[in-house]
């Protein structure tokens, strides 16, 4: 199992953008889309800064309620699905950035206002994948590169 | 007779990145579409607006304008001595002359055939697989290069939407994006009909073409941002899945390709057709989703800036080469600076574009 101590953004091949705290990502690699929100969402702005996957954990257990053993093991899967569908990379070095704008910071938060852990989800999303039409390795036909799957070229529209 | 490099191509001096791969490239295939031009006593060109600057098409050959410009014939302008934009068109197979080695290789290209390390801040340059085309911009010389191998490969789909890639490379980096969406309005103010293919784009935007409502697009469109959000007709074509034609039977006479419709969608040139109800843009007053319901009426509802967003950003950022994360951060700000709306299309088609007129009547908006 490949090691992920310090998760960072795929953005040699994914583009990502937030609004109201739903995460949008596309994979160019792919053509594959997908979105985050509520657990998943937070973990995604933590690797969107760069902060340790120690310190993912940390934020998320701070920020919610539920078992710290369960909540960091979640996290783990959680990053280790993301790296599977190649929106995130082994970061080389550990900045330990520090969350912006998190409970975390400070712990402050009341253990009452805490939602409940939720398991993350990452909503996946195929229906434009026929659109790397360019692609080489996907779409070139018996008589390779740079030979066209025609049927593929057909509904490029 | 095809030549292969029969021209002799003299490069200009080293001056900038001129003298790097990417302006070398590029020098080189200019002064071959030049030598094209002066062996056939000049070129053919006509002049576009396109989101609101002027365009320059030249034509290494009639036989090419004929392939690529009537989808632009409703944006026709006066020739001008200094265009915001100059692109030259040549094909290998009218001209005789082959496409010079490319010096990158396979393993240069991007997933959407952009050549990697030949994309630099000044120079986009894309080679689209397929039907072979290379799509070179310049941004410094505001000067762009079409060439394919002939235009008999050229797809139906690219003579529906021409210089898509190339506008997308001109502009970039300047606050306008190519969207995959339909548009209707009037002078004052109209929607975006956002979607993927097959999402009910074609159904909205001609059932409007017995209403008030003009028509600025059914497929891509030009989206300025600033000073306020508005959309630039770019392509006078729409495009009828098969199973949908039935809807339209007003239509069918005007289909462009009847013959071939096992393989490819109806395609019709509206502004050829139907000139009179063609709009060159107007402002972006929300953003309409379209559901088909199957139910007779149609009902708008509302939605978030996300929804708007997803419905726009990965079928137009995959159709994009390059600039996928600043394509998507200005539909990002687009999304938050116009509503968004469902619009469940119902089958009673008379009833959408009353729909569409009554949330455009809405001072809420």
């Amino acid at each position: 199992m490949i090691s992920m101590e310090h998760p960072r953004v795929n953005y040699a091949k994914v583009v990502c953008e937030t609004i109201d705290g739903e995460v949008i990502l596309v994979n160019m690699g792919n053509g594959c889309y997908y979105s985050l929100v509520d657990v998943a969402a937070a973990i995604w702005a933590c690797i969107e800064q760069e902060v340790p996957l120690e310190m993912i954990a940390t934020t998320l257990v701070d920020k919610y309620t539920g078992n710290t053993a369960a909540i960091t093991e979640t996290v783990q899967g959680f990053i280790a699905e993301l790296y599977a569908e190649g929106l995130i990379i082994q970061g080389k070095n550990g900045v330990a950035a520090k969350p912006t704008g998190r409970p975390a910071d400070g712990a402050t938060m009341a253990l009452a206002e805490k939602p409940l852990f939720a398991v993350p989800e990452l909503h996946k999303y195929t229906d434009m994948q026929d659109l790397l039409w360019l692609d080489p390795i996907h779409e070139v036909d018996e008589a390779g590169w740079p030979n066209i799957n025609k049927a593929a070229l057909e509904n490029n529209d | 007779m095809i030549e292969s490099d029969a021209l002799q191509i003299n490069l200009p001096g080293p001056s900038g990145e001129e003298d790097q791969p990417p302006g070398a490239f590029f020098e080189k295939i200019h002064h071959i579409f030049q030598k094209i031009a002066d062996r056939a006593g000049g070129t053919t060109d006509r002049f576009y607006t396109i989101g609101g600057r002027i365009v320059c098409l030249r034509f290494a050959g009639a036989a090419l304008a004929a392939c690529f410009t009537p989808a632009l014939d409703h944006l026709t302008t006066d020739p001008v001595s200094a265009p915001d934009l100059t692109v030259c068109f040549w094909d290998s197979d009218s001209t005789g002359q082959l496409l010079p080695s490319t010096p990158w290789s396979a393993d240069d290209y991007g997933p959407q055939g952009e050549i990697h390390l030949y994309n630099t801040s000044r120079f986009y340059m894309v080679y689209q697989l397929g039907f072979d085309a290379l799509h070179m911009v310049d941004r410094s010389r505001n000067l762009a290069i079409y060439w394919t191998e002939s235009t008999q490969r050229v797809p139906y789909w690219e003579r529906s939407f021409p210089l898509r890639i190339i506008l997308h490379g001109w502009l970039r980096h300047q606050p306008f994006q190519l969207i995959h969406a339909g548009a209707v309005g009037r002078p004052e103010g109209g929607v975006l009909i956002a979607g993927k293919s097959g999402s009910g784009k074609s159904t909205t935007t001609l059932s409007c073409l017995d209403s008030a409502l003009l028509w600025a697009g059914d497929d891509y469109v030009l989206v300025q941002l600033d000073p306020e959000p508005y959309v630039y007709s770019l392509y006078g074509t729409a495009k009828l899945e098969n199973d949908n034609m039935y809807r339209f039977p007003d239509l069918h006479p005007a289909i462009s390709n009847p013959h071939r419709l096992e393989k490819e969608k109806a395609l019709i040139y509206l502004n050829r057709h139907y000139p009179a109800k063609m709009i060159r843009g107007f402002p972006i007053r929300a953003i309409l989703l379209p559901r088909i319901s199957g139910n007779r009426d149609t009902r708008i509802f509302k939605a978030g800036p996300m929804a708007g967003l997803a419905a726009m950003a990965p079928t137009t950022i995959l159709h994009l080469p390059a600039g996928g994360q600043a394509a998507l951060q200005k539909m990002s700000r687009l999304a938050k600076e116009v509503p968004t709306y469902i619009l469940e299309a119902g089958t009673d088609l008379a009833q959408i574009p009353a729909a569409i007129a009554g949330l455009l009547a809405q001072g809420a908006l």
